[in-house]
């Protein structure tokens, strides 16, 4: 049997009729049953071995923060896409999204994104699903994940080499919604920090549910999302409030041109910061990391 | 025709003072936007610039040129010294009818050494974090003509005032002074928006002595005998007394000792010497 | 001396209970007796008889046995009218008693779980006997039914519901032990009032529940899983001068395997082997494949017939088998009205020739393709209560409660008979209900 090279396989994730090639440096796929061994009284050694749980999978990749797709008008790629849909959506059933990689593919639920954005590098994102089952339409999936291991010819990209514009880079990101600034009104000064990193993420909580007579869910409910950006600056504010600040924080990730029609935009909605720290090290500077989070 | 560029149409300024006594002069650099991107599913090459870009220089001279008394504001009569501490520096490389410039280039180690029979010499690294290139990035000062006189030093009008050397001779010695530099990169740049001097500097004097009396120490004397020497090493201009360059160091710390013997050469002694500077 | 739990089987009535724990207690009553004068007492009397229970969680794997008892005990009179008690006997590791009574017994639902019944035993005695630890080699694997293949039946007089996402059935009864003077130890006891009762939760939230009372059946059917298959492993030769005509007969393989050579003298003698017993319940479907290499005659028959007892009836009907690749859905269901299959009991196929006949048969297969209910949770009665609950991440989840409006146990006997020829008579048979 053929082993698979890296270049047939591709993770894809297909929506509401978009379906979309991510640009992803690996894919770890997992599915597991929940089988406990069965010890008895009077019994040595194990019975067998009996199900105490449904089985579930989960996909988990890395990868390139494209930023020149665009699903249903919306510049950027599928995940991030999905994410913001989720976190503002009013309804609680989820509806699942198929992802596919290397011929395995599950119907799953969005678990957690993020992105990073340093400087003088490309920017790469990474997500996670969760696989339950029980959809029969319309890829006709049951079970959480199926399909075996086959590698597929990869649509043929440019036949020139260019330069990556459509990945978002630390170039020309400056963030600046995050710019930590202090202010000493009594002597007209101010400070506005230098931003050198920031992270972004946001986690789901979907929780199926089971009923008597089948394995798989009867449907899984969209509860909660919690957002989080840490930002790595050389400004501290100890004035930290108790009661907190809610303040919006549009992120706009650049390509490495520079150019406005790409872009990709993430907006955490009456953030709160909740942390502030301080760290150094020998032959560094000082740098304070300050964290912010949102809920849905 | 094809020509060729020789040493006469070669020439380095910096900060618009012409450098003379150069031996060598290397400037390089490797594109952090040299390797695609790659993913799964692989299907077309990229480029993305990958990490911080810079370049890098290297400087060779004769210790043949020092500046004018007082000028511009240098403590050290040899140009590149000064960039020991935290000021960059810009430079154009001519050659030919090209110009190479260069900006915010931070010194990364300079050293002299020197042999008996050879002028001193000085060499010098450093990291351009700002442009490389033949484009023009600011306005220069025009290059300055080069001093006429020539200042030359050699081994014979150079002072050493350890203890040793009075019964053992010195035949080699090199000071190397080591200034790392800590950039600091935010998002939104592609330069640094600082690069910050690193403490403490080292400094390594190493000296290379035919042995009469000369006692190699205990390699386990720490920390009863621990050896603490100041050294100066004063280099003046030939046949006179005028002091050209002065490198003093206080509480220099033995750090190694060799020993060489050799059936058609004489017993010979390398020690090292070196002490940490803060900022 | 400590010992392992795997030291000690637990037995009720002489049936080895897959028991995951256990807990014996024994209670007396002393009371310390105080007399007029003296302000403390160092005398400890009895006030009432020893009082004895045993907890124990075990799987259900089929047919409970351990449920009959609650249709069993205290139900039936004889013939003067007297409650039969029937009480339990237990044996815990060679620690027993031998008059205990069911108190409570309940199975959780959950969805994805395995099936697991928590009962309780009430005796008035002492335990006999002395514990002796016993040491066996491991026992095969068991098969545990599973939630996530129950069937789910229901009838709501006024609700609609469409999932049942978990429950639980109930079962408990009073009972109270009689002394007569001069007994430390009860001779009868008497049964107080046994409730039977399920709660689910449930969708489609309402606020319906009547005063006059809203009529509820559910019944929770447990069933092994389809399409599992049955290891198969040596044929036994039947025994008896009508049954034993193979020769050679052989079959040493684990895996099913078994040639035989017919070497009877006229069609009334037989050679029948039968394959490795499994349980068989009414109604479900097996796939039974293998490959037969027929040398020389004529090809053997093949039937499912009961594996318990000396007179084999027909389970399922008469397979013709061919040479080469033979596969076929064999249904379990009696050949003739006289047989009564149920659940839970043993099976095997025979496969068998009577006239010149030499065979091998490999790469046997027997998987359960379809199955029918290995134990039924059933409650028939009104319902008791409702409870909605939310919260912040949940799902809203409605509980309700339905208690089992009847509990007493109804005989059924044949009393009269009249056959085909005109014979009639009377007789006094109990059938199962």
């Amino acid at each position: 049997m053929a082993q698979v090279f890296y270049d047939k396989t591709t993770v894809q994730v297909e929506y509401d009729g978009v379906s979309e090639t991510l640009l992803a440096s690996n894919c770890t796929i997992n599915y597991n049953n929940s089988l406990q061994p069965l010890y008895v009284l009077g019994n040595k050694g194990s019975l067998g071995h009996v199900p105490a749980g449904p089985r579930v999978g989960d996909i988990s990749f890395d990868f390139l923060t494209s930023i020149t797709g665009e699903v249903h008008g919306y510049p950027g790629n599928v995940i991030n896409y999905l994410a913001s849909g989720i976190k503002h959506s009013i309804g609680s059933t989820g509806s699942g999204v198929l992802v596919k990689c290397a011929g395995i593919s599950g119907w799953g639920f969005l678990n957690s994104y993020a992105f990073n954005a340093q400087s003088n590098a490309v920017s790469t994102s990474s997500a996670s699903f969760g696989f339950f089952g029980g959809f029969d339409n319309p890829a006709g999936l049951t079970l959480p994940l199926s399909g075996r291991i086959t590698g597929s010819d990869v649509e043929a990209g440019s036949s020139t080499s260019t330069v990556a514009t459509g990945v978002a880079h630390g170039r020309y990101t400056t963030l600046s919604s995050l710019y930590t600034t202090i202010t000493d009104t009594a002597n007209a000064a101010q400070e506005v920090g230098e931003l050198f990193a920031a992270d972004y993420s946001i986690s789901f909580a979907h929780n199926p549910i089971y009923m008597l007579g089948q394995e798989t869910p009867l449907l899984t409910l969209y509860t909660n999302a919690t957002e989080s950006i840490n930002a790595v600056e050389d400004v501290y504010n100890s004035g930290l409030s108790y009661t907190g600040n809610e303040t919006d924080y549009p992120l706009i990730l650049e390509s490495v041109d520079l150019n406005s029609l790409t872009d990709m935009r993430v907006t955490m909605v009456s953030g709160v910061q909740v942390g502030a720290s301080v760290s150094v090290g020998l032959d560094d500077i000082a740098r304070s990391q300050k964290t912010l989070t949102a809920a849905y | 025709m094809l020509g060729r560029i020789r040493r006469e149409a070669e020439s380095i300024a910096v900060n618009g003072s012409g450098i003379q006594g150069v031996q060598s002069i290397s400037a390089q650099y490797d594109s952090v936007g040299g390797s695609p991107l790659r993913n799964l599913g692989i299907n077309e090459i990229r480029y993305a610039p990958e990490g911080p870009q810079t370049a890098s220089l290297g400087l060779d001279t004769l210790l043949t040129h020092t500046l004018v008394s007082g000028g511009a504001g240098y403590t050290s009569f040899d140009l590149m010294q000064n960039f020991t501490g935290d000021v960059p520096f810009s430079g154009i490389i001519d050659y030919g009818t090209e110009k190479l410039y260069f900006t915010q280039a931070y010194l990364e180690t300079y050293s002299i050494s020197c042999s008996i029979g050879e002028i001193p010499q000085s060499s010098t690294t450093s990291v351009i974090f700002g442009d490389l290139g033949t484009g023009l990035f600011d306005s220069w000062a025009p290059f300055a003509q080069p001093p006429a006189a020539l200042n030359v030093t050699s081994y014979s009008s150079m002072g050493v005032n350890l203890d040793e050397f009075s019964t053992n001779r010195m035949t080699s010695f090199s000071v190397d002074i080591a200034t790392p530099r800590v950039p600091i990169y935010t998002l939104g740049l592609g330069a640094p928006t600082e690069v910050i001097a690193g403490t403490p500097i080292e400094v390594n004097v190493n000296f290379s002595i035919d042995i009469d009396d000369y006692e190699i120490k205990n390699m386990r004397f720490v920390p009863e005998q621990t050896v603490f020497r100041d050294t100066t090493i004063t280099l003046k201009k030939n046949n006179s007394d005028v002091e050209l360059l002065r490198y003093s160091f206080d509480n220099m710390l033995l750090t190694s000792e060799s020993f060489q013997a050799g059936a058609d050469s004489s017993a010979a002694t390398n020690f090292n010497l070196r002490s940490f500077i803060l900022r | 001396m400590l010992y392992s739990a795997s030291n000690a089987k637990l037995k009720i009535d002489d049936h080895e209970i897959m028991a995951s724990t256990a807990q014996l207690s024994l209670n007396a009553s002393m009371e310390p007796a105080y007399v007029a004068g003296a302000r403390h007492s160092d005398v400890f009397k009895a006030s009432n008889g020893i009082g004895g229970q045993l907890s124990f969680n075990y799987y259900l794997t089929g047919t409970d046995y351990f449920k009959s008892f609650i249709t069993g005990q205290g139900e039936t009179k004889d013939d003067g009218g007297e409650i039969i008690p029937n009480p339990i006997s237990g044996n815990f590791g060679g620690l027993n008693f031998d008059s205990g009574y069911l108190t409570s017994y309940t199975v959780n639902f959950p969805p994805n779980s395995p099936a697991v019944a928590s009962a309780s035993v009430s005796f008035f005695d002492e335990l006999k006997g002395t514990f002796v630890s016993e040491s066996v080699a491991p026992a095969d694997p068991i098969d545990v039914l599973n939630f996530s293949n129950a069937v789910i039946s229901s009838s709501f007089e006024e609700d609609v519901v469409d999932n049942f996402i978990e429950g639980a059935f109930n079962y408990s009864s009073d009972v109270t032990p009689a002394y007569l003077i001069g007994e430390t130890k009860p001779s009868r006891v008497s049964f107080g009032v046994k409730s039977v009762s399920m709660n689910f939760e449930v969708d489609n939230p309402t606020g319906n529940l009547p005063v006059s009372g809203s009529s509820a059946q559910v019944e929770v059917a447990l069933k092994r899983f389809n399409n599992v298959g049955i290891p198969m492993e040596n044929w036994t030769l039947r025994s008896g001068p009508t049954n034993d005509n193979y020769s050679p007969f052989v079959s040493t393989s684990t895996t099913g395997d078994v040639s035989a050579t017919w070497n009877g003298s006229s069609s009334s003698e037989y050679g029948i082997a039968d394959s490795t017993p499994f349980i068989a319940n009414e109604n479900e479907i097996f796939n039974i494949s293998f490959s037969l290499n027929l040398i020389a005659g004529n090809a053997p028959s093949l039937q499912l017939i009961n594996q318990v007892g000396a007179v084999k009836k027909g389970w399922s009907t008469v397979q013709s088998v061919s040479h080469g690749s033979n596969s076929f859905n064999v249904t379990v269901s009696p050949t003739s009205t006289s047989t009564i299959i149920g659940t839970g009991n043993y099976a095997a196929f025979q496969i068998w020739n009577n006239s010149a006949s030499q065979w091998s048969l490999t790469d046997l297969n027997v998987v359960r393709t379809s199955t029918q209910p290995s134990e039924l949770f059933t409650c028939s009665g009104v319902m008791q209560s409702r409870n909605i609950a939310s919260a912040v991440g949940d799902y809203i989840k409605q509980t309700i409660n339905i208690k089992q409006n009847n509990s007493e146990v109804k005989r059924v006997f044949v009393a009269h008979y009249r056959n085909t020829q005109g014979d009639e008579g009377n007789i006094n048979v109990e059938i199962l209900a």
